[in-house]
This record gives C-alpha cells, sequence and structure tokens, in this order.
C-alpha cells in the first residue's frame, strides 16, 4: 500500500474538489448540480446565489482548511515532540485559546471589533506557546519531554482559569460553552483568507523542513552527527504549528482528535516518511474534516458543534485501527 | 587527523573531563577503556560536537572544531550509538539512506553514487532480508547492525563506536567489527572506540586510552596498556595476562585478591 503515494495523493485531491461541488447542493433548501456550477463560474444571476457564495462555500472552505491546518499541525507536532500521542492542543494552546476567549466573553470585551473575542483568544494562545517554550528550553536546547511538561503545566492553570471565568460568568456560561465547542456556523469568506494566508505559509515552511523531520526521529544525537541542528528545527516548527493551531482555534475553536487521528491513519496507508505524510495530511486532513463538517450540517437534524462529532466518530473508529496495529506487535 | 589539545568540560560544579589531551592520528584504531563515569562517552560527544565544552581545543584535520558546521562535520565523523530509540516505524532502506543526508541537497533524491554506497554496505553486513522491515519491528541486536549500516554509509574518515557492540552476540561484534578494521587497513580511516570488554578491544585495537576521573591516564599500544601497573589502579582489579596467537587476552584473577590491595 505504501507505494502508492501518488494515487492517494491525485484520488485525495479529485474527491476534495468533487465533495465541494457535492455539499454545495446539499443543505436545507437542495440546489440543482447546474445551478451550483453557474455559481462557481463567477454567474450571480440565480437567486440562490447568496446561499452558494456567501453562506455554504466559506464554511466549508472554513471546514477544509482547519481540518488540513490540524492535520499538519498534528503531524509536525508528534514529529518534534517524539511522542506518537501529541496533537495540536499539546502545548496547551487550546486552553489559552479557550481562557482568552472566556475572559473576553466575560469582560464583554469589544473594542477590537467584530473579532474581538477570536483576536482575545489568539493572544492567549501564544502567550501559552511563549511560556511553554521558555519553561521548556535549557540553555537554548529544547528538551521534548519539559516542552510536553510544560504544556501539561500551562494547560492546567489555564483550564483552572477558565473554571473560574465560567463560575462567575453566571449566565453568560452558555456563550462562553457554545464558543468553546468548535464549529464552522457563520463563518466568512474573512475566515477562509485568513486561513489560506496561514495554510500556504504553515505548509511551506512544513514541507521545506519535513525531510529534517525524519531524521529527527533519530534522536537528538543522531541527529547532530548527520549534520541537523534540531534545537534550531524544533524551534522553527514549534513556533509555526502553535501559530497555525492558535489561529485555527481562535477562528472555530476546539475541534479534538484530527490532529491525532489523521496523521496516524495516514501513517498507516503512506509510511513514516513525513515529505509524503505532509502533503497526506493537508490533502485528507481535508477531505475528513469536510465530510465531518457537512455529516453535521445535512445529516443531522440539529447543527451540532462539528467538534463533538469529531471526537465522537474519531474515538472509537481509531480505537479500532489501533488495535488492530497494535496486534501486529507494532505499537510503538 | 584528530589533535585534542585541551578539553574542560562540566556538569554543573562537577568537572567530567579535565585537561584532556589527545592527538590521534590518520589510519589508526583506537580503544578507549575507563571505568564507569570516567568520561568515556563525553569525550566523544564533544569531540562529536554533540556536547559543547566550556573550554576546548580541538582541531580535525588542522580545523578548529567550532569552525565546522553540523553538516561538514557530519561529513568528517559518524558515530555508532550503543543503542538508540526511534519512536516511528521507519523502514530499514529509509533509516540507511539517512545515512547520506550530510550529501543531499534539500528537495533531491539520493543519486546514484550515494545507492551503490547503500547497496554495498547492506551486501557487506547482511541486510538484505530486513530492508523492507520496519525497524520498531527488529529485536535489538538486528536494530543495532541497521545503525551500523547507517554510520558506515555515511562514508566519513572518522568513525566514533561508543560500546557499539554491547548489544550484539560475539558473532557480530566480530562481523561488524572486522567491517570496521577492513576499513581502517584499505581506507585509511581512523576510529575511536569505546569499550567495555577488553578482550574484544585488543583483537581490533592499535592503540589503547585509558580514562580515570575524566583524565587519560595511560596510553600507548594494545600490549603495553593491557599489561601496565596503571591499568590495575585504575580498575581496583588484578589481572592474569595470556598470550595466543599473537593477542594478549586479560582475565581477573580470582576472588580475594582484589579490591584490597588498592
Amino acid at each position: 500500500m505504501k507505494k502508492y503515494f501518488k494515487l492517494w495523493t491525485i484520488t485525495g485531491i479529485i474527491l476534495l474538489v468533487l465533495s465541494v461541488v457535492f455539499y454545495l447542493q446539499m443543505g436545507y433548501t437542495k440546489i440543482p448540480f447546474k445551478e451550483v456550477i453557474e455559481v462557481l463560474k463567477g454567474s450571480d444571476t440565480t437567486s440562490n446565489w447568496y446561499i452558494i457564495n456567501e453562506v455554504r462555500l466559506p464554511r466549508i472552505l472554513t471546514s477544509i482548511l482547519i481540518g488540513s491546518i490540524l492535520s499538519m499541525c498534528g503531524l509536525v507536532f508528534q514529529g518534534v515532540l517524539l511522542n506518537p500521542l501529541a496533537d495540536p492542543y499539546t502545548l496547551g494552546i487550546s486552553s489559552g485559546a479557550s481562557f482568552g476567549a472566556a475572559l473576553g466573553l466575560v469582560l464583554n470585551i469589544t473594542f477590537l471589533g467584530v473579532f474581538s473575542i477570536h483576536i482575545f483568544s489568539f493572544i492567549f494562545s501564544i502567550l501559552c506557546l511563549v511560556v511553554v517554550i521558555k519553561m521548556g528550553s535549557f540553555e537554548k536546547k529544547m528538551n521534548p519531554i519539559s516542552i510536553i511538561l510544560g504544556g501539561v503545566i500551562v494547560g492546567a492553570f489555564f483550564s483552572a482559569g477558565l473554571s473560574f471565568l465560567k463560575y462567575i460568568a453566571d449566565e453568560g456560561v452558555a456563550s462562553i460553552v457554545f464558543w468553546l465547542m468548535g464549529s464552522f456556523v457563520g463563518k466568512s469568506w474573512l475566515e477562509v483568507g485568513i486561513l489560506t494566508v496561514v495554510w500556504v505559509f504553515g505548509f511551506i515552511i512544513f514541507y521545506y523542513y519535513a525531510e529534517d523531520l525524519n531524521i529527527l526521529a533519530l534522536g537528538e544525537k543522531s541527529a547532530i552527527s548527520l549534520g541537523l541542528n534540531p534545537s534550531k528545527i524544533r524551534k522553527i516548527l514549534l513556533v509555526v504549528s502553535s501559530i497555525l493551531s492558535a489561529v485555527a482555534v481562535s477562528t472555530c475553536g476546539i475541534i479534538g482528535f484530527v490532529g491525532l487521528v489523521v496523521p496516524h491513519l495516514l501513517r498507516f496507508i503512506l509510511g513514516t516518511d513525513n515529505k509524503k505524510l505532509i502533503i497526506g495530511c493537508a490533502i485528507w486532513g481535508g477531505v475528513i474534516m469536510g465530510a465531518a463538517d457537512n455529516i453535521v450540517r445535512v445529516v443531522l437534524p440539529h447543527d451540532i458543534p462539528v467538534g463533538v462529532i469529531t471526537s465522537l466518530i474519531g474515538a472509537p473508529f481509531f480505537a479500532l485501527i489501533f488495535r488492530k496495529k497494535m496486534g501486529g506487535g507494532n505499537l510503538r | 587527523m584528530i589533535e585534542v589539545k585541551n578539553i574542560n568540560y562540566f556538569i554543573g560544579e562537577k568537572q567530567i573531563l579535565k585537561n584532556t589531551c589527545f592527538n590521534f592520528k590518520k589510519g589508526k584504531f583506537y580503544g578507549i577503556l575507563g571505568p564507569n563515569g570516567s568520561g568515556k562517552t563525553t569525550f566523544l560527544d564533544v569531540l562529536s560536537g554533540y556536547k559543547k565544552a566550556s573550554e576546548s581545543e580541538i582541531y580535525i584535520d588542522s580545523k578548529e572544531l567550532n569552525q565546522y558546521t553540523n553538516q561538514e562535520l557530519a561529513k568528517k565523523i559518524a558515530i555508532v550509538p550503543q543503542k538508540f530509540d526511534i519512536v516511528f516505524p521507519f523502514s530499514v532502506s529509509d533509516i540507511l539512506e539517512m545515512g547520506r543526508f550530510p550529501y543531499k541537497t534539500r528537495f533531491k533524491g539520493l543519486k546514484v553514487k550515494d545507492y551503490k554506497i547503500i547497496d554495498d554496505v547492506v551486501e557487506e553486513i547482511g541486510l538484505e532480508e530486513f530492508l523492507e522491515k520496519e525497524i520498531t519491528q527488529l529485536s535489538g541486536g538486528e536494530e543495532q547492525r541497521v545503525i551500523f549500516g547507517k554510520a558506515l554509509i555515511q562514508t566519513t574518515p572518522i568513525l566514533f563506536l561508543d560500546e557499539s557492540t554491547s548489544n550484539l552476540d560475539p558473532y557480530y561484534s566480530h562481523t561488524l567489527l572486522d567491517i570496521v578494521k577492513k576499513r581502517v587497513v584499505e581506507k585509511n580511516i581512523t576510529v575511536i572506540g569505546v569499550f567495555h570488554d577488553f578482550n574484544l578491544a585488543t583483537h581490533y585495537c592499535d592503540e589503547m586510552l585509558v580514562f580515570e576521573d575524566g583524565k587519560i591516564v595511560e596510553s600507548g599500544f594494545t600490549e603495553e596498556v593491557l599489561t601496565s601497573k596503571k591499568l590495575e589502579e585504575v580498575f581496583r582489579m588484578k589481572w592474569r595476562h595470556y598470550k595466543a596467537d599473537g593477542d594478549i587476552f586479560v582475565f581477573p584473577k580470582k576472588g580475594g585478591e582484589n579490591e584490597k590491595n588498592y
């Protein structure tokens, strides 16, 4: 199976394009295929132009971009921290983002415009990142274990802070809880634009360093003896993937499990080479998240936050696959 | 080849290497002996650029160690560690190809020449049957042979062995060290190996160094070092010496005579 990288890539891209067209037809108002194509071609004469162009398309693209970003970040975190259990939230970025958002909601901050809460949440996740990296670095060297530990500590701190905010928010709790549950409802072209920019930025950096990530897997000593500068590469990759995750969390809330599961699924299919995996994650992360969100949007009677669904379906599914793989005596 | 004029290395307050100096010549097989914690591994770590000493003056091919970039150094020195932990299930051929990483241009594949080098080493060590296997599925000994292979594929003029054969059975220890020795003789590479098995070391080393408490306390030709009084002092043991087939063998004297005399 591992030899079919090109096939998987091309299939993924075709699937992605087809699924967008397909999803656009689906929903409360069924829109015929022809009309969707007309709108995509640029025609704005049909009555469904608004639904397609301003409601469905941005939401679908946002979900795909977020899926792609979270999967790539998950892969990079696992590689950099040498830990198969790492995901985009390992450094406590989600806790920081949640705390920031909740603080914004409780203090009713609006002076930063419509996106005040998002900006607040982003600032706090970056704050988290800075603290964790400071905690995890000794003498300019980064130790994966202390980074993870730093993430746990900072995460615990901000989780407690979040609980406190919920406690004093009283009736505002509902809005905090709802904000935190990841969702793509009401996303506009602005989000699509921001996410596209960070996606491109992230993908270029990740792809550039993908081979180094392979070498890093040999451990610090072997990586150095092969001519790598592990500390520098760790720092660059951690910062970039954290910024990407922070943008993802602060635009769409916490969407669990995608960043952990997708890289592992792709490892089963494509092997361990990070050069292939980063492309695989970029494409298939989008495919999977797009599918998840459209199940939520179209199939389910209520628009349940997609973050709930990804974890509800993702966890048992992953458990199943992992069990099967472990049966082969290959846990590591 | 490697001129160590001075190293002072501290961990916190503790000084691990004290004014250590030595001159390694090209085309020789050096063995490092010494009790646990005497600074052998740290010495190799400093020479390979993995650890930065607070004070050091080391020349490799007449160029100061700190003047080398990591990549340049990777073309000079390869290391076979005692053991290595890899988390992700890379295939053996992936790992072996990583040995050519220092020579590779980013975004470009390996050249025909690189694959030739890899194929030769695979044949020499006998890794054919493992190539498609995942490294995480191999036994400790098999994994160690792959790591040996990766270091040889790096084709460096200097090779460090850090207790590299301690996980291997006698057959593979000797096979691999034979291959290394062949490169010393034919290609004039320099090997520095840390050993705990004296007799294995004797079999391969041209010269030996003895470490004690961060200093090189004895050095010279293998036979001289092995029979020296210093070796008994350093290890707090008395040895019997035997000679057979031109090699010298050492064994600890039976209980009672050890320890209390020193």
